[in-house]
């Protein structure tokens, strides 16, 4: 197979950096993306893109630890050089504060963060309802301007993307060689996944650039994240919901938890409110699949279901899907050479 | 009782409110005017960036570092208050970088989460081999300055925009105390062969994605010779620049380029930032500050001065401590002159 044709559908923060890493570890690969939304219509758009990651149930811990390293740092290198306002990484400290003391003192992912350690007293003393907190340096990935850099970096590979609504993977045979699904919440219709749920999440984008550090409660659900132009405030994890609809009750209540721990926040400017369905899963998915219809067989790799931690894990996911398509490819090499006997 | 403050600077503008809050209600007639050639944004303060930060050492002088805390502390009280935004006061995090170790400073326990450095954020800054994070304010005079503004003429002070020749000058119209707060022209009220400009130049640029500051250091060169790197709330101040006994205040090319060229070493994304100033500053260096009384014999008159000048690049830093320090020895002022007893006069 002279130049394996590879269709990545999707073109969030996960098919973007899939279909890159694809041209990466397979360079006679000819990649195309296909996605009915491109950035900054993408459920990453919505997220702050802070990498602190959030752990899956059922993926195995050292798997998440090595996605998240890879992805760590990937971006750290970005972050050092003269690239990393145009993909739009940063680094940004802060703290992660518990109303009460969490039963894990330290998180799998640590020693992977920058100078990560319990909060002083005097640090705590700025959140009189919270007993204890870490705080660390981390990495933050604005989704606009870095899927934009990720699509300019594929078109330097010669990657094709188009505007294009796949009702069906059985539509792209013939077309393609190998298909990588990496269409996140959009996989509960397209591969009926009925382990896939989505978590709404409503955010508020707003101006305060004097916002310098981050806050987050470690239940989750309140958080303050400082981007390059906008800070996020956050949130909510609505189980089952699929409305797209900001709620302004949310968007006050969002509002006051926030000015709750940062009062300044009062001062804010130009609120915006966005929402996003986090595509939630157990287990990231991770994995080969061959479909097979009326004697064909259609290769398919997926990468979906990441949930509240996309961003933390896109890159250590991506490589591993690449991975899988080499796995793919190899397959396909090995039957069309046998058969030739 | 009239009181004149000279200068209208950070140490001018905090000395009278903290003069004004804790004498007011005790003494009815206190009347304070603010004298000044210059008024934000125009003054020394106004072009600072805003971070608290000391120098390295206080070089023994522990009072001065007392002042420091005493600073700190005050401003990371008002980091809740409804007032925080339009002061400019914001929590900062960032780097202290070396190349090679460094004792730690004096400051160190009344900043928060004081550490030194870990390798891998060592790998951010290639050249440095050892250094601090911590967790800082930034006050920006561009704010605090028309806060403090706000306050002083809502308590009835006033402001006249002129440049006082003399203490006699002030002495002559009936005030009674002058609050020297001149910051580096002081000498021209009276000679001080001690103070002398720390002239630095800064760029402004547009950097939003930077979230720290960073300040290296290099030991033999000296304090803020070095690139050092810090985000505002509009722009991000870069700078690097420290000419001790250069009294010129015009933007210098070549110290541009020097600035440009080492914070785009140290932080390479900044070759995409967009430059939108450039500002020339005299640091009022000093080698220690000037915080005393003076009693002026003027004909048959004691004129009381309270000098408190020469904060060098520390202004912002230190103008709280001193502020009380000049209202205590304004309060001991007060003590004398009732002490005095009551004005002479016929005893019936």
């Amino acid at each position: 197979m002279a130049s394996p044709k590879v269709a990545v559908v999707g073109a969030g923060v996960i098919g973007l950096s899939t279909a890159l890493s694809i041209t990466e570890t397979c360079p006679s690969c000819s990649v195309t993306v296909l996605s009915d939304q491109f950035s900054p219509n993408t459920t990453g758009d919505v997220a702050a893109g802070m990498l602190i990651p959030h752990t899956y149930p059922d993926t195995p811990i050292h798997r998440q630890k090595q996605w998240f390293k890879e992805t760590f740092t990937y971006l750290f290198a970005i972050s050092n050089s003269a690239e990393a306002s145009e993909a739009g990484i940063h680094l940004v400290s802060g703290w992660q504060i518990f109303k009460s003391t969490p039963k894990e003192e330290l998180p799998f992912w640590s020693d992977i963060v920058l100078g990560f350690r319990p909060m002083s007293k005097a640090e705590l003393q700025k959140f009189p309802q919270h007993q204890f907190g870490h705080a660390f340096t981390t990495l933050k990935c604005d989704c606009p301007p870095y899927l934009l850099w990720l699509e300019k970096r594929l078109k330097a590979t010669g990657t094709q993307m188009y505007t294009r609504k796949v009702a069906d993977l059985w539509e792209l045979h013939g077309e393609y060689d190998i298909v990588v699904n990496c269409t996140g919440m959009g996989a509960h219709q397209l591969v009926g996944d009925k382990q896939l749920f989505p978590v709404r999440g409503q955010v508020l984008k707003v101006h305060a650039p004097w916002v310098k550090q981050f806050i987050r409660d470690g239940d989750g659900l309140t958080y303050i994240y400082p981007g390059i132009h906008r800070v996020t405030l956050g949130g909510t994890r609505e189980k089952g919901s699929w409305s797209l609809s900001p709620d302004a009750g949310t968007t006050k209540d969002i509002f006051d938890r926030c000015c709750c721990l940062e009062p300044s926040l009062q001062g804010a400017q130009d609120i915006e409110v966005k929402v996003g369905l986090r595509p939630s899963r157990q287990c990231v998915r991770v994995q080969r699949e061959v479909l097979s219809q009326g004697g064909v067989e259609l290769p398919v790799v997926h990468n979906y279901g990441h949930g509240a931690g996309g961003f933390s894990v896109h890159r250590g996911t991506a490589n591993e899907a690449a991975h899988l398509v080499g796995e793919c490819i190899s397959a396909l090499q090995g039957s069309s050479s046998r058969a030739k006997l | 009782m009239r009181v004149a403050i000279i200068g209208a600077g950070v140490i001018g503008l905090s000395s009278a409110l903290c003069i004004h809050e804790q004498f007011h209600s005790l003494l009815p007639s206190l009347q304070l005017e603010v004298y000044a050639d210059h008024f934000t944004p125009h003054t020394t303060s106004d072009g600072a960036a805003g971070l608290w930060q000391p120098y390295l050492s206080d070089h023994g002088n522990l009072q001065e570092t007392l002042w420091n805390k005493e600073t700190f502390d005050y401003l990371l009280g008002h980091l809740h208050s409804s007032a925080a935004k339009e002061m400019g006061l914001f929590l900062i995090s960032g780097y202290n970088l070396f190349t090679e170790p460094a004792p730690d400073p004096s400051w160190k326990n009344i900043v928060l989460g004081f550490r030194n450095l870990t390798p891998k954020e060592l790998q951010l800054f290639p050249g440095y081999s050892y250094g601090w994070f911590n967790t800082a304010l930034m006050l920006e005079g561009r704010s605090y300055l028309p806060w403090l503004t706000n306050r002083l003429t809502q308590r009835g002070v006033k402001f006249f925009h002129k440049k006082v020749e003399s203490f006699q000058e002030l002495f002559s119209q009936g005030v009674d105390v002058v609050l020297n707060c001149s910051g580096m022209r002081s000498g021209d009220l009276q000679p001080d062969p001690e103070l002398q400009p720390g002239r630095g130049q800064i760029i402004k640029v547009l950097a939003p994605w930077v979230k720290h500051f960073i300040i290296t250091h290099d030991l033999k060169s000296g304090i803020y010779n070095s690139p050092y790197v810090i985000p505002g709330s509009e722009f991000t101040v870069l700078g690097g620049i420290y000419q001790h006994g250069n009294w010129s205040e015009e933007n210098n090319a070549k110290d541009h380029k020097s600035i440009w060229d080492s914070c785009c070493q140290l932080l390479p994304a900044l070759q995409r930032a967009k430059i939108v100033g450039e500002w020339s500053g005299l640091r009022p260096a000093r080698p220690s500050v000037r915080l005393e009384r003076e009693r002026i014999r003027l004909g048959n008159l004691q004129a009381e001065v309270i000098h408190n000048y020469g904060h060098g690049g520390f202004g912002i830093t230190i103008h709280w401590g001193c502020a009380m320090a000049a209202a205590r020895l304004f309060g001991s002022i007060l003590q004398e002159k009732k002490q005095l007893g009551t004005p002479p006069g016929p005893r019936l």
